[in-house]
């Protein structure tokens, strides 16, 4: 292979190193919180217009996409756990998250996968996205009054929290089916 | 295998830089955001005249756009007052910078950017402090909004957040007994760049519902005589949790080769969101605080100069904020200044908002 064919190559996968990128991030999180020996197997949602239409209304919160890629999670003692990815929009750059459900659809873990703004950052802590954990579709997702504020991340708070209280609608539909 | 070698290693930067700048959810594009606030000023000196007045004190648009995930501008425009014309008013470009953001930790800015002084002077929109007007304490000792041309670099690593910036220096000539180092910002008008100035900040928010941080600030501020070396340290905290919501702010400015030599100031709020007790939706907020700042502490005159501008102040309000991006506010506080033991009284109602 000349040096041509080896750049165009490496330019041709390179889409393709980031989707891994993503993904083995997503995959680290997950094996971090369920240990190394559980088995993830990823597959993609796609949400239909009356889902759309009624999780939207509920949540005056638009979806990023028509598609979300979805993990189960079996981890070594058998527990089943459901992860589903997402993205809301911060002060201007997609935020994107992952909330991990349990077989009852209650909130087991949230995690912010990818966070492109430049400040307000405290919305990443895992601290303050403990207060998800517990939370399913009945409860309370408001800022300020079921959730916890963060100085200087107004907006990133309310879209986030917009955003879980999003999948935690979607989960239960995804259930039904 | 020298030559090869090389190729591969370009190769591989080629395409790394390609996977890295391809966002999978990334979409390049503008975006708009903005705040605004309107203030009524009820202030009854004991001696004195009564003045009343209704002011839209701030309105500001936000302006960003996208290029690609790391590279991106931002922009605000601030019209102060409502209208522009003599002495009236101000119309300023608070903010307007190149970004670009190589990883969480690492975030480069270069234009008109805000030195990271305090909790307001990067963000101050209305709902993220519980008085109508700002504190006292970030105008006469904190020069909010201070911004100037410099470059930054910001980053966040765990749960530390820090930012560093270099940026046009003060002009001492303006610097004032009543006022410390405000009326020295160049605000970014063909800025003298003899002595730039330096700011470091690290915030740490680790513990639930906590954000402290400290700063410091280096200048030597060009003057007509002599330069005038300053260094500002400040702490700032805030706490909010359970309800409570808890601020404390305190900043000292050392001087050299000027009449003054010390300037300090510090304030703390605390309020308790009864909102939910009471059935409201949004977050309702009393709050009580007490103030006390001086600019001109310690001077080389001494005597009744360090007491002129001695002033504290004790406030009682109430911040009601149905959604969180939307607040009105009523406030009530007595200023009492040392020298005189002169009064004054203010009463403050607002609206504001952000988006």
């Amino acid at each position: 292979m000349n040096q041509h064919e080896r750049i165009l190559l490496l330019l041709l996968f390179s889409p393709l190193m980031l989707f891994a990128g993503l993904n083995e991030e997503i995959n680290s999180l997950l094996y971090e919180a369920y240990g190394n020996e559980c088995q993830i197997e990823l597959s993609s949602i796609s949400l239909s217009a009356g889902i759309i239409e009624s999780i939207e209304k509920k949540c005056k919160q638009k979806f990023y996409r028509e598609q979300l890629n979805c993990y189960t999670i079996t981890t070594e003692s058998g527990d089943r756990f459901t992860a589903l990815l997402d993205n809301v929009y911060g002060k201007s750059l997609p935020i994107t998250f992952l909330v991990v459900f349990d077989e009852q659809g209650t909130i087991d873990n949230s995690f912010i996968v990818k966070y492109r703004e430049t400040h307000g950052y405290g919305v990443k802590s895992k601290e303050w996205l403990k207060q998800f954990t517990g939370k399913n579709q009945k409860s309370g997702f408001t800022p300020g009054t079921d959730i916890q504020g963060v100085t200087g991340s107004t907006i990133s708070v309310r879209s986030v929290s917009t955003g879980i209280k999003k999948l935690t609608l979607l989960y239960n539909f995804i259930q039904k089916k | 295998m020298l030559k090869n070698s090389i190729s591969l290693l370009i190769s591989l930067f080629l395409a790394s830089t390609l996977s890295a700048q391809d966002d999978m959810f990334f979409e390049k594009g503008g975006n708009l955001g903005g705040y605004g606030e309107l203030h009524y000023n009820y202030v009854k000196p004991e001696n004195g005249e009564t003045t009343k007045t209704l002011d839209f004190h701030r309105f500001v648009l936000f302006y960003g756009y996208n290029w690609t995930e790391k590279w991106s501008f931002k922009a605000e425009v601030e019209i102060e007052h409502n209208f522009v014309a003599d002495d009236h008013g101000e119309l300023e470009l608070e903010q307007a910078y190149i970004n670009y953001k190589h990883a969480d930790w690492l975030n480069i800015q270069v234009g008109v950017i805000l030195p990271s002084v305090g909790l307001l002077n990067e963000f101050h929109e209305p709902p993220l402090f519980l008085s109508v007007e700002r504190p006292d304490y970030h105008k006469n000792i904190i020069p909010t909004t201070w911004f100037g041309n410099g470059l930054a670099i910001t980053g966040n690593y765990k749960a530390f957040d820090y930012k560093l910036t270099i940026m046009e220096g003060l002009n001492g000539n303006k610097f004032s007994e009543s006022s410390g180092i405000r009326s020295g910002r160049q605000k970014g008008f063909k800025s003298n760049a003899e002595n730039l100035l330096y700011n470091a900040r690290v915030d740490y928010y680790g513990v639930s519902g906590l954000k402290t941080g400290i700063s410091f600030t280096y200048n030597k501020a060009f003057h007509e005589i002599d330069e005038i070396p300053f260094t500002l340290v400040e702490f700032h905290s805030t706490y909010y949790k359970d309800n409570v919501y808890a601020v404390f702010e305190y900043g000292n400015i050392s001087y050299s080769n000027y009449e003054i030599e010390k300037s300090y100031g510090f304030y703390a709020d605390l309020g308790y969101n009864v909102g939910g007790l009471l059935g409201i939706n949004g977050e309702l907020i009393p709050f009580v605080r007490f103030t006390d700042y001086n600019p001109s502490a310690v001077t080389k005159s001494g005597g009744d100069a360090e007491i002129k501008y001695h002033n504290s102040k004790w406030m009682i309000g109430t911040a009601f904020k149905p959604i969180p991006e939307v607040v009105f506010k009523i406030d009530y506080s007595s200023q009492k200044t040392e020298l005189g033991d002169a009064k004054v009284d203010y009463f403050n109602i607002g609206a504001g908002y952000m988006f």
